[in-house]
């Protein structure tokens, strides 16, 4: 862990917050990470799609909650005290997505990084960045910020096109 | 000693705007049979301190103007020249030279100096020819003759270059400290162009070539020396005796040219004020005693007499003790002063909107953790815990107070928007040939600095159209037997917790037929028994304008569309009444700010949201009898003799409710766009005031949701936009 650390501030490698989301393991920038919190008091919005969650007071900020779970249709959708919420800061705003639990953070070189073959995969293949093995691991390396602001997510206002 | 004025520039730039601003009311509200005396003292206060500024500042064509129009105006406030309504309009038109020339020091780009030519030529020539007509007297011959020799030259090069031999005295007693004297060079290199400098032991010879009157370079050296120890040489246009002439000048009239003091000291010597040179020096030293360090600020304040006589003196004022019968009185100062607004500006700071805007956002949160503090303290034992309740209860308290007084920060009167409007109807009714006073009432009402500015330009639209379309020609006023003269009042008020503003005219009123026949002819769906409202509100419709003849003034059925859409972005409404021959009146209906709101909380299943209570008529329980069945259409109550749609808002907004029926819930009813509904709804919660917070800067814009806001417990609850849910009603 020390030697990743060290690697990271090189330029060479990048850090990520992996979580997982049924059996596959993701990992996001952790530059885009702002914190991790527990699901609750959850503010349902009318006629929004079902992976919208709703919205939730972050201290005095409404944030915008995304199940990632109902999105990729992965894992077990429950809510209760273990389940997780990682609060993002991307394109100047903050959103929250529900995962099935966060399990490290990771230094990936750029070696390490592995263009991802074409498969089928819930995840548009334009959000991969590719595929990261670490300790036998794989890790699907996301574009989260591309994600988030994209038409699948309907998070931001699409300009009338 | 070199000080950067830069930094005071925006000091400048603001008082002045505000001077021009005041001055222009002033000039607006003059009564030119009777000019009150107070007013014209504003007037001239107004643009002597301008004139003041302009001069420390540098900005000598601003200084050049309002010299002139000062000049003028000192005539005028002491009876020498009798005030026409040509004056007036010259002095208005001054007024916008003076503002373009300030927003192009202000931008950095030179305003056109054709218009100050042509403005300074205009109050020349009303100077001249208002003054000798007038009785005779010695102040009255020496404004005549210190204002005319210096216009005829001046006109024709309002800024030229001016080159200086300067000569002074060095010695260890004026320039104790080698920097005093570099500080010196370095001011008059600030002030223009250095050649031929030669430091001698005892004295220092230098020419320069400036944009600065000798006066100014007086000023600058005065710091230093004894004016004995200077000799300033005009070099760009040789005047026999300008020396006698500047010795004069650091006397009386900082900014007048050394013609019109040479003139204006011969006159005064022909009458023998000022034989003895002694005196006249020694006049020089009071005057620059204690004026000296006088700040802009404090010279632009109430305190007149100092700055009357002090730092900015001129020809006038200089003169003016001289001839006893021309001494002002002590006490319409001091009314005046308590007149004029910008007098108050003392006792208040500048601070920028977004530091309030903070703070508005902090107190906020305050607000929401002390419910939040309140809601937990509900479920303790109060004997247990007195002391913690009843301190939470004076927090509560002060939090509220708290809340209000950094609300109030924002708010202002209305007057900000109402003021330009006196212009613009004066202006405008000149254009158009019509007789129009506007009344103003209730300026004084507040609201929010961020709805002032939304609201001007949908309001100035609808004041033009009231005057081009409501008024009629003066002609045709009298053949209907009411005052040639038409009405435009613009009314403002606080109604609960909203603020009405109306623009009423007592014009033709609308028309209901040809509003009807231009529907027909666009296409729109009308039909001969539509109620008048429903008539009146297809002006808003875009693209629809009745007028005969399109005018520059308005016409172009551009505008109603879009200051009502303004409006309603503000959370506002728009409402028309109108009586054919007896005139509109229009109601902009808005909410006192944007950061609060009013509400009632409703419960739908475990959903809070909150319903803005301008909406709301009224709440009811419903008898089961009431609620009828429209087959296909949905149900309707009815309520006092009217049937209302009944919107049950768990369909809308595709909630599991915990009541079906409408019998059981509770119906309320909200009023949107001269539409009522009713809204079922589970359950009353409470009454509360929101902060209100974007949805959008996070997440985006939610159909039947106008923002959110976070409640006592620190969930997060929807505030409903009443107007879409009534258009969800209708289709």
């Amino acid at each position: 862990m020390q030697a990743n650390e060290g690697q990271a501030a090189d330029g060479n490698s990048r850090e990520l917050l992996t979580f997982t989301l049924g059996n596959e393991e993701y990992g996001i920038d952790i530059l885009k990470v702002q914190e991790i919190r527990g699901y609750d008091a959850v503010t349902t919005i009318a006629n929004s799609p079902d992976f919208i969650k709703g919205v939730i007071n972050l201290r005095g900020i409404i944030v915008p909650i995304v199940d990632m779970r109902i999105k990729f249709k992965l894992g077990n959708i429950t809510y209760n005290e273990l389940t997780v919420v990682i609060i993002l800061n991307v394109a100047n705003r903050v959103v929250g997505i529900v995962v099935d639990g966060v399990s490290d953070v990771i230094a990936l070189t750029a070696e390490q990084l592995k263009p991802a073959p074409e498969f089928s995969s819930s995840l548009d293949m334009q959000y991969i960045m590719g595929l990261g093995t670490v300790d036998e691991r794989m890790i699907i390396v996301m574009d989260i910020e591309k994600l988030m602001i994209s038409r699948d997510m309907d998070l931001v206002e699409m300009a009338a096109a | 000693m070199s000080i950067d004025m830069s930094q005071f520039y925006q000091v400048f730039f603001e008082e002045s705007a505000e001077h021009l601003a005041s001055m222009e009311s002033l000039l607006l509200a003059l009564d030119l049979d009777a000019p009150d005396p107070d007013q014209l003292n504003a007037i001239f206060r107004a643009a002597h301190s301008i004139k003041g500024g302009s001069g420390t500042f540098g900005f000598n064509d601003m200084t050049e103007v309002t010299h002139i129009l000062e000049t003028l105006l000192d005539g005028i406030r002491k009876n020498e020249i009798t005030i026409i309504a040509d004056m007036v309009d010259a002095f208005l038109q001054a007024g916008d030279v003076l503002r373009d020339l300030l927003e192009g020091h202000q931008n950095g780009t030179i305003a056109d100096p054709a218009a100050s030519l042509e403005i300074r030529a205009r109050l020349e020539q009303l100077t001249a020819e208002g003054s000798p007509g007038q009785k005779s007297g010695q102040a009255i011959a020496a404004i005549a003759g210190s204002a005319a020799p210096g216009a005829t030259t001046k006109a024709p090069q309002p800024s030229a270059q001016h080159r200086y031999q300067i000569k002074f005295a060095k010695s260890p007693a004026i320039f104790p400290k080698k920097t005093d004297l570099s500080n010196l060079l370095d001011e008059l290199s600030n002030i223009g162009k250095i050649e031929n400098q030669k430091v001698a032991a005892k004295s220092v010879t230098l020419s320069l070539t400036s944009y600065a009157s000798e006066a100014e370079l007086r000023e600058t050296f005065s710091f230093f020396l004894e004016p004995e120890q200077l000799t300033i040489t005009s070099l760009g246009n040789s005047i026999p005796g300008s020396n006698a002439g500047s010795k004069d000048d650091a006397g009386y009239g900082f900014f007048v040219e050394p013609e019109a003091i040479k003139s204006e000291a011969e006159e005064a010597q022909g009458y023998g004020f000022f034989v003895e040179p002694e005196a006249i020096k020694s006049e020089a030293e009071n005057a620059q005693g204690y004026g000296f360090f006088v700040e802009p600020e404090v010279v632009k304040s109430g305190v007149e007499d100092a700055q009357g006589y002090g730092f900015f003196v001129d020809v006038e004022s200089k003169a003016k003790p001289l001839a006893p019968a021309a001494v002002q009185p002590e006490e319409p100062h001091r009314r005046a002063a308590d007149k004029a607004p910008p007098a108050a500006a003392e006792t208040s700071i500048r601070v920028s909107v977004e530091k309030v805007d903070q703070m508005i956002n902090l107190v906020g949160e305050l607000v929401i953790t002390q419910s939040m503090l309140a809601e937990i303290a509900s479920h303790l034992d109060p004997v247990l815990h007195e002391n913690l309740i009843s301190g939470l209860v004076l927090l509560e308290r002060n939090t509220r107070e708290l809340q209000e007084s950094v609300m109030s920060v924002r708010m202002m009167p209305i007057n900000f928007v109402f003021s330009r409007f006196p212009r613009l109807v004066r202006d405008l009714a000149g254009k158009l040939d019509k007789k129009v006073q506007l009344k103003m009432v209730g300026e004084g009402t507040e609201l929010d600095k961020g709805l002032i500015e939304k609201i001007s330009d949908p309001l100035t639209h609808l004041v033009r159209n009231s005057l081009d379309h409501g008024i009629e020609m003066p002609d045709e006023r009298i053949a209907k037997g009411k005052d040639p003269q038409g009405t435009i009042t613009l009314r403002a008020a606080h109604q609960g917790g909203n603020i009405v503003i109306q623009v009423v005219d007592d014009g033709a009123g609308l028309n209901r037929e040809r509003i009807l026949a231009k529907a027909h002819e666009k296409g729109i769906p009308v039909g001969d028994n539509m109620s008048d409202a429903d008539v009146w509100q297809m002006i808003f419709a875009p693209g629809f304008s009745t007028a005969a003849v399109i005018t520059d003034v308005s016409g172009r059925g551009v505008g109603m569309d879009v200051v009502k859409r303004n409006i309603e972005g503000l959370g506002g409404r728009v409402e028309i009444a109108s009586k054919s021959g007896e005139g509109s009146t229009i109601t902009i209906r808005l909410p006192l700010t944007l950061a609060i709101l009013d509400g009632l909380s409703i419960a739908v299943g475990d959903q809070i949201y909150i319903v803005p209570l301008s909406f709301i008529i009224e709440s009811l329980q419903p008898k089961a009898e009431d609620i009828k069945e429209i087959s296909g259409q949905g149900q309707v109550i009815h309520v006092r003799g009217e049937y209302l749609p009944v919107i049950a808002l768990h369909k809308v907004f595709g909630i599991t409710p915990r009541v079906a029926n409408p019998a059981e819930g509770i119906l309320v009813l909200l009023e949107a766009e001269g539409k009522k509904v009713a809204l079922f709804v589970d359950d009353l919660v409470g009454q509360h005031q929101v902060v209100i917070k974007s949805l959008e800067t996070n997440y985006r814009k939610v159909v039947g949701v106008s923002g959110a806001t976070i409640m006592g417990d620190g969930r997060v609850a929807m505030i409903m936009d009443v107007g879409a849910l009534v258009k969800f009603a209708q289709a």
